[in-house]
């Protein structure tokens, strides 16, 4: 009886599954009326998500030496998700679109996540738990507000690196689009620090144990001190909501309904490898993000952070960072191989780069940096997955801060010598042109298409950005079948301005624009839809 | 059922209907998902990871307080030894550290030490080492006096040790070690139980191996400086670290063995190309001066030879009243776990101060690996080749150490 049920059970389901796809083979069409989305549906109630840590080195192994997600085989490749037809990543629990959809002000840019919750500036900081294990010393503390802090220090041969660079690159995390936390330059006097009743301290064993005060004072002797300021610390307010652990670059998580597009295919964790290089955020995996269970308007869903900052820029956190970050994989076998057989005599370029003597900037620097080669400590699937459109998605972003904008950035490192300042923003700057010139250039970086005054307009961010000269296009115009997806050329319209076929043409129609400039292989097709009597721009695709 | 299977098979229909704009592929996408969550757990392996990682990882020294597991090697020859540990951090709020360990090894070597130590008071400007162990090693090489001695001369003996010290030490300045010690050890030599080599005793006598017959307990003042700005001593890159230690061993039970004993080392390390290149130089002698008449016990004698300094021979090649050595080693990343390093040695012992020079020194030459967490060496592999043929040394440190002999409470190289 039970082995008959479970068979139609099976037929149920098969036939199902069947049908479910049939109906989508069927209903299948490349634009939607409600297409460009700009922002995720609303999310489904998450019932239950337990919280999951991840093992350090089970996700070094894992991902140095296997392959984790699906990466992209040799032919037919696999372009991002969780975009719409423009391309663009959809506002969501991951992400928000922000600087460059809607250019910040420069306060707005220096605000960064938020100033409205800084440590109180008087009272006592008291310590409810600390830790002496890891890398880099810290304690959580409550201010006299009530407000929760994690708190880091700089190491004591590089005060303020680790510091500014935790605030500078969540500010320009969060202007690029991501879900950060709000991260203070905190300096107090050793008086003010309180240990709470029943606080328990890691010790450098793993073991836990009541805190006393000279546990403050033992951290405190392995931190740098300014003489009028006091201590000086990168204070992290607590991201509310439950805390869930890391999310990881592959796969998505089996308990929450909404996290459908596999990460290593997300746009937004793609085009992450081109703002990781900028920033110099190599530490860039599972273990530096963070899942939390919030609730909204009576609705649960997972939210999706970035965090800890310290190991970007020219720091390592506890120490400056090593030259070879950024421009080789903790382990890999060819550059092994290359140095364990010369004997040494193989000299990286990287290995020649020239570092200024500026303790508060560690090892950050522009001359060597090659944005296509750069690396994180160990593969990350989304990283290795990107291909040249999620790539020119993510420099468009970068492109967008100007100097002016990267200096205000960089001022809220609160450096104290303006050297090291100087020095951060012009490397950053230096960067973001080189990443430009790097992929800015593996497409035809057309963007921001509208129909403007009965002509197709768009920005040519190689020509704005002085990458190339001013340049002549080619257009081929076409009548697109939104279901078959066939185009049938329109004879003799080559030009931006709109064919009168398009501008006379019936609600519901579409039409496509084959875009090229000098090299025939990079194009992009512009899809235009006629719609309560307007022509907008419904899709972009882009060949390369 | 008919009217399941009805509602079944019209359901992607009504579906398609409902998926007929992005928003509703997107929503039929979390739908079917939301048909069957699963809870998100660690794989077995990852678990198994976890384990490692909380518990015997080698960034926190070996796992947790309390009681841990302790693996490694007790001294160059005594093969890989096993043992158990109890390690507290947290006496007196962390003021305090106590230790005691017991380890022994296949070829039955023991080990037993306790410690207690106050790393830091008077603001920082003192710490405080009291130390006592007993060492049970039946099997030590020996080769008989002086840089001549024949290598196919090799005998064995068995040296047990029991040793008390204390250190009192200050940081004036910055990187800046000075300090006292005070210490008493008693000694005992027997027969060596490596039945491969003939016990030293059988073919060594007392003239030409003093304390062969009879060993003594020693009083044991010293004082030490040390210098050491290496960027970071478990695994230097650059920087330097000098020391200077002078103790007085006084022979408390046959008061033939009264002599005082000068410790100097200098290690110098000079990086290239962005420290990912290393020239690590080190000279290091040790000179005794016997009281009229008296004689430096051979068990506590400097021994030359082995993974430490004189790569390509045997440990404890060379034993006698002085010793003068000096390493080369160029050092490449090979990846960031691991360097490999070129050497070589050139040293000698010898009997009489005049002869503290370059003449008639012994010189080995090999490549090695070292193996890295976080920039601090975990275990060192070296091939030192030489006259005498090539010797496999391992290690779990740095190659040249880092502190003064004595201020740990340990005996020589033993």
């Amino acid at each position: 009886m039970v082995t008959q049920r479970i068979s139609i059970v099976r037929v149920l389901v098969g036939t199902f599954s069947l049908w479910l796809l049939l109906s989508s083979e069927l209903g299948a069409r490349k634009f939607y009326d409600d297409d460009p989305l700009q922002k995720v549906p609303k999310p489904l109630n998450v019932e239950k998500a337990l919280g999951r840590a991840l093992s350090e080195y089970y996700d070094f192994f894992h991902h140095t030496f296997f392959t984790p997600g699906e990466r992209q085989p040799r032919t037919k490749l696999i372009p991002a998700q969780e975009v719409n037809t423009l391309g663009e990543v959809l506002d969501s629990n991951w992400y928000t679109n922000r600087h460059y959809r809607n250019p910040m002000t420069l306060e707005e840019l220096a605000r960064g996540p938020g100033r409205e919750n800084p440590p109180a500036s008087g009272g006592p900081l008291k310590v409810i738990s600390a830790k002496t294990e890891g890398v880099t010393p810290g304690f959580t503390i409550e201010d006299e507000r009530g407000r929760r802090y994690i708190v880091k220090f700089d190491p004591l041969t590089n005060p303020e690196m680790a510091s500014a660079a935790d605030v500078i690159s969540s500010n320009f995390f969060y202007a690029l689009g991501y879900h950060v936390p709000e991260n203070y330059i905190l300096y107090f006097q050793p008086e003010r620090l309180t240990v709470a009743p029943n606080t328990t301290i890691t010790d450098a064993d793993g073991k836990h144990r009541k805190m006393t005060g000279q546990d403050i004072a033992e951290i405190l002797l392995r931190v740098p001190q300014d003489p009028e300021k006091g201590y000086r610390a990168v204070a992290s307010l607590f991201i509310s909501g439950k805390i869930l652990g890391p999310f990881r670059y592959y796969g998505t998580r089996s308990d929450d309904p909404n996290d459908v597009v596999p990460h290593e295919h997300r746009r937004d964790l793609r085009g992450l490898f081109v703002f990781s290089a900028w920033l110099g955020h190599n530490d860039a995996k599972s273990l530096n993000s963070l899942d939390t269970l919030v609730e909204e308007d009576g609705l649960r869903y997972v939210k999706h952070y970035l965090l800890d900052f310290g190991a970007t820029l020219g720091s390592d956190s506890f120490i400056a960072k090593s030259p070879r970050a950024g421009n080789e994989y903790l382990f890999a076998w060819k550059p092994a191989a290359a140095n364990f057989f010369s004997l040494g005599l193989y000299i990286p370029r990287w290995a020649r780069a020239d570092y200024p003597h500026l303790p508060a900037v560690g090892n950050f620097e522009s001359d060597v940096f090659e944005p296509e080669k750069w690396k994180a400590n160990y593969p990350n699937p989304a990283f290795s997955n990107r291909l040249p459109d999620d790539t020119f998605w993510a420099a468009k972003k970068v492109m967008a801060f100007t100097d002016e904008q990267i200096r205000a950035v960089v001022m809220t490192g609160q450096y104290s010598d303006p050297a090291a300042e100087k020095w951060i923003a012009d490397c950053l700057i230096a960067r973001r042109n080189k990443i430009g010139e790097a992929f800015l250039t593996k497409v035809l970086p057309l963007d921001r298409f509208a129909v403007r005054e009965g002509r197709l307009a768009f920005e040519d961010l190689g020509v704005k950005h002085n990458l190339v000269p001013s340049r002549d296009y080619t257009v081929q115009w076409s009548r697109f079948n939104n279901d078959t997806e066939q185009k049938a050329p329109l004879a003799g319209e080559t030009a931006l301005a709109l064919p009168r076929l398009v501008v006379e043409s019936g609600e519901g129609e579409y039409f496509a624009a084959e875009i090229h400039g000098e090299d025939p292989k990079k194009t992009v097709t512009v899809y235009l839809r006629k719609k309560s009597d307007r022509v907008e721009v419904v899709g972009i695709d882009r060949t390369w | 059922m008919n009217f399941t299977v009805t509602v079944m098979l019209l359901c992607p229909l009504l579906l398609a209907q409902a998926v007929n704009s992005r928003a509703g592929e997107m929503e039929m996408a979390r739908t079917q998902k939301a048909q069957a969550p699963q809870p998100d757990q660690p794989t077995k392996i990852e678990r198994m990871f976890f384990f490692i990682e909380k518990k015997v990882s080698p960034r926190n020294g070996g796992g947790e307080g309390g009681f841990r597991p302790k693996v490694g090697s007790l001294v160059s020859g005594s093969g890989l030894s096993l043992g158990l540990e109890y390690l507290r951090r947290d006496l007196a709020g962390g003021r305090f550290v106590f230790r005691s360990a017991a380890q022994a090894s296949f070829r039955t070597y023991q080990k037993y030490d306790l410690q207690f130590s106050v790393p830091r008071f008077a603001r920082n400007r003192l710490f405080l080492d009291l130390y006592s162990v007993h060492r049970n090693y039946p099997g030590i090489n020996y080769y008989g006096p002086g840089p001549d001695s024949a290598r196919g001369s090799r005998s064995n003996f068995r040296l047990e040790d029991t040793e008390f010290v204390g250190t009192l030490g200050v940081r004036p300045v910055s990187h800046l070690h000075v300090g006292a010690t005070l210490g008493y050890l008693k000694n005992n030599v027997g027969p060596g139980t490596d039945s491969r080599f003939i016990s030293s005793e059988q073919v060594f006598s007392a003239p030409e191996t003093p304390g062969i017959d009879r060993q003594a307990d020693f009083f044991r003042p010293g004082a030490f400086v040390q210098y050491d700005y290496r960027d970071n001593p478990g695994g230097p890159r650059s920087g330097g670290n000098y020391i200077v230690q002078f103790t007085r061993y006084e022979d408390r039970t046959l008061g033939l063995h009264d002599f005082g004993r000068l410790d100097l080392e200098i290690q110098q390390y000079i990086p290239f190309f962005n420290r990912r290149r290393v020239l690590a130089l080190r000279g290091k002698s040790v000179l005794t001066f016997p009281d009229k008449d008296q004689r430096v016990p051979f068990y506590l004698q400097p021994v030359l030879g082995g993974s430490d300094d004189l790569r390509g021979f045997r440990r404890f090649r060379f034993y006698d009243d002085n010793l003068l050595v000096v390493n080369g080693e160029y050092r490449w990343e090979v990846f960031s776990g691991m360097d490999m390093a070129l050497f070589v040695d050139a040293g000698k012992v010898f009997r009489r101060h005049a002869q503290w020079n370059f003449k008639d020194v012994e010189g080995s030459a090999g490549f090695g690996f070292r193996f890295n967490v976080r920039n601090n060496v975990f275990l060192r592999l070296d091939v030192g080749f030489s006259h005498e043929g090539f010797q496999v040394g391992t290690g779990f440190s740095p190659v040249f150490g880092g502190g003064p002999v004595v201020s740990k409470g340990t005996q020589s190289i033993f």
